[in-house]
């Protein structure tokens, strides 16, 4: 309501003064003459324009064919503007001439490169400053030099080359986004991800409140898919909490800005570019075959009940007399089964051009990718424009509209059998992974021979259930539907206008109204022939339907002045805005089974009902924004920022919360004292800075008790209480000490920036934190329950055209970061939640969170591999399964027999104890008392990196350049669950070849335990699962070709580029899983669940531009 | 000039603006009703009031009514695809980590009645129409649904934290100590005391005056809690007062499966929660006794006690008597699958049974797509707790015949063919005891009392041994469970492992701090 007040006061403010002065007019009277050039003679259509003192158009006409205009004039003191594509506009004044003659001068020789130096601004809106003037840490990237790069989305392409950002992609699958860490995390169960600004508008994506950030894989919408990179003109990354309390309560976790590309005056320029991107997966764990894998089945069935009956499952048997014998003895390779060559098409059109008034920029294209893997694709289509018109040399309109609809068809995915298995919620990959090898494909005919359809295991299989629910992978990729339709519309209306001539002293007034409107539509379906379910399972013929419709409504409205002082040492910029937010959101999604058949899949069909729910939020916030900026002598900076936000999120108590900013740079090299060493010291500047920046829960309405609906009870309708209101609930604040030095060497050959923080958070928000279940209720929605913080330091190095003649030049790149979190503070109530009992179970990793230490670390048993032997005979088979003490000498009773080791001897936690045999895992026993048993766990490591970043290099000889990026980790482990899962030799899912190698009898010296089905402990969660993750990735190399303007010219072509760009060229790393560049899993630990590993791309690009 | 507008419209804008950011920054939500807005009209209060009902409907307040009154008994064993919690229940080897350590429904239930016991009054200044008198009665409601639930902790686990305040916000403490039995059961009492002083005698319909709290509902419950705290003669007298009620009457035996457990709502029913297949169905009757798609369900009725089972209560022979020996419940509450493997449960999940000529019965399944009322107080119940307080009582012979003579009332009714038991047979305080237990035992099957009316022996006893009499065949974990059975806190359930994390002031029942003795099969 009040901002729309508002917006109406300042329209009528802001033509006040045109209705003004347009009344004061003089006697009309008429001008002509003619407009010429030297060369060509008379032009025609050039416009002849009447300005007023603010360059405003009055009128206009334009030349007859001889060049001849007649023009009517309001005001004498108005001036004339002559103008021409291609000639240099003229502006005469009339005084008393009727006629005026004018010759243009052609404008191509004068088109240059307009550097000033020093003079590049740093613009967040309407406030502008110089880029030597920043105080903050903030990193930018200029587009051009990803030029020629393939990157599908903004993402990728910031990946290496900001220090201290973290960027991980969370699989290789096609559409599916990555999460990114600035300086680390700063919340534990929250949203990591920085904020988004585009334009100056941040571009907040809609994420169900019910959206666990730590767990996600696939399903986490790839936020920055639809901004199109070749849109982008320049990324800044805000990264201490001075620079990002500008965003108050958003700023938190960091702030990325994009600004994109705008239309500049001149003819329309036409650029096409099209690239063509091939793709292929890595290999991953070599999986056994048919044959081996039977013979595993054989003995893993056997070893526990040393019975041969037990394995006695005609599917292993091949045995003819089997009416499915055909079905059972092959060797099908699933993994190669599911995966192809994939291949992007994106195509780029864009249009720009403008006159004096106005200009424009307008693009679209198109994008169709085949994933790696069969049945995913992505099809994009994305439109932008932005006009800008500008009535006057003060008053201007900027509109921009951008459109993206995207169709992902994604893997199908559900839960195979009984929950919290290992088989919950399999991508196609890690179907394939585990689907048994001898099994066919297809159907068969009696000879062995593929017949049409897939073939399904029956459900009246008597293998064992994680075999038996396992779907054909190639059927559920090809048959099953998992369809993602996205819209999103993001119209934005800009009207900036200076109350004070710009000339003179800036006074300027900036608006925007920016919409948001996001529509996704999810179907899914899966068909009853990819599955083995009954007709009355719900899995059968399965539709499900989600709609979800989100619309942002923001607006801003700024004032920034910069009074001009008399004594130019000084400068000064104040600046205030006034921001809201106001967001809306429903949910619909319906879910049925029993479909009558696959061609009508959607979940509306007349079918059996399964679930049907809704959500509608509604939300509203509120920011005040103060900010300074001031400069003594160019060289003594301060920066202050003071924001207020407001949040329908919170009760009246802490509604508002305080976000302030400051910093401080000193240039050093500008002072009197370093003069001397300007020749190369050309910067040496220290800035540093402290800022308050915020985070909000992720859930509407929690200040509430809220009275809902809840069926009737004999025709009375009920209502109950179904939340406590939240009366303590607080922003959860990151403040921020940032220590930062520029330098720059000999003219900025060499740039150089470090930056040393010290980060906090206090009240951090958990979700969903336990309460007594005494109290009715069973956890608190969220609650503000303790601090930690996040210390560390950056380097970014930057040698510009490090070596350079007059047609060879290098520029390399280099940064490095590290960032160290400990938990300072937390409620005893979520240590206690989260830190839970060793369970006793198989590959379960402790995870815990403890004052004083970082998060994801791992603890588990220390694995000493394989028993060798069964019994102990002293000096010949040492290495058996007896208790040693801390000397490794074998504990014996009284009788002088050796004492067996034993896991779980107290029978902890409901389980029984397990008597260690040979062939077993050898576990390291800590406490030398011959059982394995929690005393024994240890910590193995923890997942945050030492220290990570990215370097490269360019090279450009003539009209040829080469770029090399690589990024690197160092010092993180991770959990390698695909192999461990690929090497247990615990269920009868398929198992890497690796398992050849398992003991298999007495004596076998070998570091792969023995089979043994559903029994045992061979696979507790140990070291030999954990790995070090450091890596060196060689990212891209990409060569770019321009075809000299020369050979252009007569073809009317302006550019012509071509490249290539081979991405993922290797990894070096000791990391035994496909890919070691793993996202933070909850607790922060990595967990490797074998998601689809990110591909090998070549790509071949031209661009065109007329 | 521009400058000077500027500032004026700012400076005004901000004296507006920021007052109203207040009120622009507040939104309520659509779907539901906040608190503040809530409590207005009478409407609003009984469906708070119908929400305590609600709560105990919920499937995993029924299960636990279920679990904690009956499995550790002597007359269940696992059925079909028993879930490994409900086992270990069975087999009375609970850990605190067993799911059914978790009282959460209850106390879900115990919160709706808090919280309106806590605002209801409020609403009479609000709503003209919600009088004083209809307050008064609402409250009784609630004051017997919080007194129920209590009451089953109480027996459950013996020492809970008594919470009596609604929870409303996070600015509260939620971390409540145990109270003790005595406690909790003086609390049950006045507040039982206080909704006998408002309850209802009526409601208009059958489903209401069967499904709501009437007069006789407060009255039984309260004779089951003056039983329990082994106050007999307040029993007798609560007894008394239910039995006084003529509209109470004892549907004929055989009528009694179909009518009482099949049809619900029937005449000799005093309390029974409503269920209905579209808004909540009774889903742990179908789960754990069975249905016609699955007749042997997760529980069986235990096969020792079968029909050639020595201490089969239909089948007890102490001297030439021959007790029950053609008793229609025997037929009508469990059968005998025809491999002879199991004893599938018939109470509730039958329809009926059709006796065929040749003397032999065929259970004919209540479908799948029909729900069960769950019955809390019956008049059969009544009529032998008052059996069970007169003959602690004995305060002469006199107690002990009327005690027989109100055992007959049943026994008669299900066994028309057979001659009343006479007082010859049992004529010392100690027979008639065991007589009561057993017709107990074989009118109440199935209907979660038979682990209550076994503690209340061993509580009478102060011998935690006793117990072992009849469930002693049962345990299959040897001399260690017997061993465990010798402390009275076993026969308590745990308190839940994580609520214990959670909740630091509460203290664990000291029988399960030993994990390793505990977990030992």
């Amino acid at each position: 309501m009040k901002s729309n007040f508002a917006i109406t006061v300042f329209f009528i403010l802001l033509f006040f003064p045109f209705s003004a002065r347009g009344e004061k007019t003089g006697a009309d009277f008429i001008i002509q003459g003619t407009v010429s050039s030297k060369t060509d003679g008379a032009i025609i259509g050039a416009s002849v324009i009447e300005i007023d003192i603010n360059n405003r158009v009055v009128n206009g006409n334009i030349t007859d064919i001889n060049g001849h205009y007649v023009l009517k004039i309001k005001n004498p003191e108005n001036r004339i503007s002559f103008s021409y594509i291609g000639y240099v506009k003229q502006i005469k004044t009339l005084g008393k001439n009727k006629t005026l003659n004018v010759v243009l001068l052609e404008s191509s020789q004068e088109i240059k490169e307009v550097v000033v130096l020093g003079g590049k601004k740093h613009s967040e809106g309407g406030f502008s400053i110089p880029k030597r003037e920043i105080a903050t840490a903030i990193q930018t990237i200029d587009m051009k030099e990803m030029e020629g790069l393939q990157v599908s989305s903004v993402d990728e392409a910031l990946q290496g080359r900001i220090a201290g950002l973290d960027i991980v992609s969370n699989s290789g699958d096609a559409g599916s986004g990555s999460s990114m860490r600035i300086r680390g995390a700063s919340s534990i169960n929250g949203s990591s991800q920085p904020l988004i600004v585009l334009n100056g508008v941040p571009y907040d994506m809609q994420v169900d409140q019910n959206f666990d950030y730590a767990n996600s894989n696939q399903e986490q919408f790839a936020n920055l898919l639809s901004i199109n990179p070749d849109d982008i003109q320049e990324i800044s990354v805000l990264k201490d909490a001075a620079a990002s309390a500008v965003w108050g309560s958003k700023g938190a976790n960091g702030v990325i800005m994009i600004t994109t590309k705008k239309g500049y005056s001149g003819p329309t320029k036409i650029e096409y570019s099209y690239r063509y991107t091939g793709t292929i997966q890595p290999q991953g764990i070599k999986m056994l075959n048919g044959d081996d894998y039977t013979m595993l089945m054989k003995q893993e069935f056997f070893n526990p009940a040393q019975n041969s009956n037990a394995s006695n499952y005609p599917e292993y048997n091949y045995d003819k007399s089997f009416p499915y014998y055909q079905n059972y003895n092959k060797n099908t390779d699933w993994v190669k089964a599911v995966t192809q060559v994939g291949n992007i098409n994106d195509n780029y059109l864009t249009l720009s051009g403008g006159g004096d008034r106005a200009t424009y920029r307008v693009s679209g294209g198109y994008l169709s990718e085949n994933g790696t893997i069969i049945g995913q694709t992505n099809s994009r289509i994305s439109t932008r424009a932005y006009m800008e018109y500008a009535v006057s040399d003060r008053l201007k309109f900027t509109t921009e509209l951008s459109y993206t609809y995207s169709n992902y068809n994604r893997s199908y995915q559900y839960n195979f059998g009984a929950a919290d298995s290992p088989n919950d919620n399999l991508s196609i990959l890690g179907i394939a992974y585990k689907k048994m090898p001898n099994v066919s494909i297809y159907n068969q005919d009696p000879s062995g021979n593929n017949m049409p359809g897939f073939f399904t295991t029956p459900v009246n299989s008597d293998l064992n259930w994680d075999q038996k629910y396992l779907v054909n992978p190639v059927a559920l990729a090809l048959q099953a539907q998992n369809n993602l339709q996205n819209y999103r519309t993001l119209p934005t209306f800009r009207i900036q206008y200076d109350i004070l001539d710009p000339n003179k002293e800036m006074l300027r007034y900036s608006s925007y109204v920016s919409f948001d409107i996001n529509n996704d539509k999810t179907t899914m379906f899966l068909p009853s022939s990819v599955t083995n379910y009954s007709w009355s399972d719900p899995h059968y013929n399965r539709g499900e339907s989600d709609d979800n419709d989100a619309i942002t409504i923001q607006t801003d409205n700024n004032i920034a002045w910069q009074p001009s002082f008399d004594n130019k040492d000084h400068s000064l910029l104040l600046y205030e805005s006034l921001q809201t937010t106001e967001g809306n959101s429903s949910y619909q999604g319906i879910v049925s089974y029993g479909l009558p058949s696959s061609l009508a899949d959607d979940a509306s069909t007349p079918g059996y009902l399964s679930t049907v729910s809704t959500n509608r939020d509604h939300w509203r916030s509120m920011g005040i924004l103060s900010r300074v900026h001031y400069s003594y002598l160019g060289r003594y900076i301060f920066d202050g920022t003071f924001r207020r936000d407001g949040s329908t999120k919170f009760g009246n108590g802490d509604k508002w919360g305080n976000f302030p900013g400051l910093a401080v740079k000193w240039i050093a090299s500008d002072e009197p004292f370093l003069k001397s060493a300007k020749k190369w010291l050309s910067m040496l500047a220290f800035r540093p800075g402290w800022g308050v920046a915020g985070n909000q829960p992720g859930a509407d309405y929690l200040q509430y008790s809220l009275y809902g609906n809840n069926g009737s009870y004999a025709g009375m309708p009920v209502q109950t209480p179904v939340t406590l209101q939240l009366q303590n609930l607080k922003w959860e604040t990151t403040s921020s000490f940032n220590y930062g030095c520029d330098l720059g060497l000999f003219d900025d050959k060499i740039q150089m920036d470090m930056n040393v923080y010290f980060k906090k958070t206090t009240d951090m928000l958990f979700p969903t934190v336990a309460i007594p279940n005494s109290s009715g209720f069973s956890s608190l929605t969220y609650q503000n329950a303790g601090s930690m913080s996040n210390d560390g330091w950056e380097i970014n190095l930057y040698a510009n055209k490090l070596v350079s003649s007059k047609d060879f030049s290098i520029d390399f790149r280099f940064n490095i970061a590290n960032s160290v979190n400990k938990i300072l503070q937390l409620d005893n109530s979520i240590l206690n939640t989260y830190n839970t009992d060793f369970n006793y179970q198989n590959g379960s990793y402790l995870t815990r969170i403890e004052q004083g230490n970082s998060f994801g670390s791992i603890y588990g048993f220390k694995y000493q591999g394989v028993y060798q032997y069964d019994k102990y005979i002293p000096g010949s088979q040492e290495n058996a399964p007896v208790a040693r003490n801390a000397n490794g000498q074998v504990i014996t009773d009284e009788k002088g027999v050796p004492l067996p080791m034993y896991f779980n001897f107290n029978q902890i936690g409901g389980g029984a104890s397990y008597l260690f045999r040979g062939g077993d895992a050898k576990y390291a026993d800590i406490n030398h008392d011959g059982n394995i048993d929690e005393k024994d766990i240890v910590y193995l490591g923890n997942s945050n990196p030492l220290f990570s970043g990215g370097f490269g290099s360019t090279f450009r000889y003539r009209n040829f350049s080469c770029t090399l990026t690589f990024n690197y980790r160092y010092g993180n482990k991770i959990v390698n669950a695909a192999r461990m899962y690929a090497e247990n030799m615990y269920s009868t899912n398929n198992q890497s070849v690796v398992v050849n190698w398992r003991w298999r009898k007495d004596g076998d010296v070998t570091t792969i335990p023995r089979a043994l089905y559903n029994y045992g402990y061979n696979w507790l969660a140990s070291d030999r699962y954990v790995e070090d993750g450091s890596f060196l990735r060689f990212k891209y190399l990409t060569f770019n070709y321009s075809i000299p303007k020369k050979i252009l010219k007569p073809y009317g072509v302006d550019k012509f580029n071509l490249y290539l760009t081979i991405e993922n060229i290797f990894v070096l790393t000791k990391y035994t899983g496909v890919d070691p560049e793993i996202g933070y899993g909850s607790f922060g630990v990595s967990e490797d669940l074998g998601q689809t590993p990110r591909p090998k791309d070549l790509t071949l690009g031209v661009t065109i531009g007329l | 000039m521009i400058m000077k507008k500027l500032i004026i419209v700012l400076s005004v804008l901000l004296a507006f603006g920021l007052e109203s950011c207040n009120n622009w920054l507040v939104l309520k939500p659509e779907s539901q009703i906040v608190l503040e807005d809530f409590w207005q009209t009478e409407s609003q209060a009984t469906s708070v009031l119908a929400g305590c009902y609600r709560g105990l409907t919920a499937d995993p307040c029924i299960e636990r009514m279920i679990v904690w009154g009956e499995l550790r008994s002597d007359n269940l064993v696992a059925g079909n695809s028993t879930r490994n919690d409900m086992l270990k229940v069975l087999n009375t080897d609970i850990t605190p980590t067993n799911t059914y350590a978790d009282w959460s429904s209850f106390y879900s239930v115990i919160n709706y009645c808090n919280t309106f016991l806590y605002y209801a009054p409020s609403v009479v200044n609000k709503d003209q129409n919600f009088t004083t008198t209809k307050l008064h009665t609402l409250e009784a409601e609630a004051l017997t649904i919080r007194a129920l639930s209590y009451f089953y902790l109480v027996r459950a686990f013996q020492e809970v934290p008594l919470i009596l305040n609604p929870s409303i916000s996070d600015a509260q403490n939620y971390l409540i100590p145990k109270s003790s039995e005595r406690v909790i059961l003086d609390q049950i009492i006045v507040d039982l005391l206080t909704a006998q002083k408002y309850a209802k005698t009526s409601y208009g319909t059958a489903a209401l005056n069967k499904g709501r709290v009437t007069l006789n509902a407060v009255n039984a419950l309260l004779a089951d809690v003056y039983l329990w705290d082994q106050q007999y003669s307040n029993c007798v007298d609560m007894c008394n007062l239910v039995m006084a009620d003529q509209t109470l009457q004892l549907v004929a035996g055989d009528k009694v499966l179909n009518n009482v457990f099949y049809t619900g709502n029937s005449t000799e029913s005093i309390f029974e929660l409503q269920f209905n297949i579209n808004i909540q169905s009774n889903n742990n009757v179908n789960k754990l006794y069975g249905i016609d798609s699955s007749p042997l369900g997760e529980l069986a009725y235990a096969y020792y006690l079968g029909p050639k089972g020595i201490l089969n209560p239909f089948n007890y022979q102490p001297t030439t008597l021959n007790e029950s020996s053609n008793d229609i419940r025997q037929t009508n509450s469990f059968g005998t699958l025809t491999n002879g493997t199991g004893y599938p449960i018939y109470k509730y999940s039958l329809l009926q049974c059709t006796e065929n000529s040749d003397g032999s019965v065929t259970p004919v399944y209540r479908n799948s797509a029909t729900t069960a009322n769950w019955i809390l107080y019956r008049l059969s119940d009544v009529i032998l707790m008052k059996a069970e307080a007169l003959a602690e009582l004995d305060r002469s012979d006199d107690d002990l015949k009327q005690s027989l003579n109100l055992v007959n009332m049943t026994y008669l009714r299900s066994n028309i063919t057979a001659d009343s038991l006479y007082f010859n047979n049992y004529s010392d305080k100690g027979s008639i005891e065991d007589l009561v237990l057993r017709e107990r035992q074989r009118e109440l099957l199935f209907e979660g009392k038979r682990w209550f009316d076994l503690m209340r022996v061993v509580r009478r006893k102060n011998d935690p041994t006793a117990i072992l009499k009849y469930i002693g065949p049962k345990l299959t974990g040897g001399a260690i469970q017997t061993q465990q059975m010798s402390v009275m806190n076993a026969l308590y359930m745990p308190i839940l492992q994580s609520e214990l994390q959670i909740n630091t002031n509460l203290k664990q029942n000291p029988f399960y701090i030993d994990t390793n003795l505990s977990s030992n099969n």
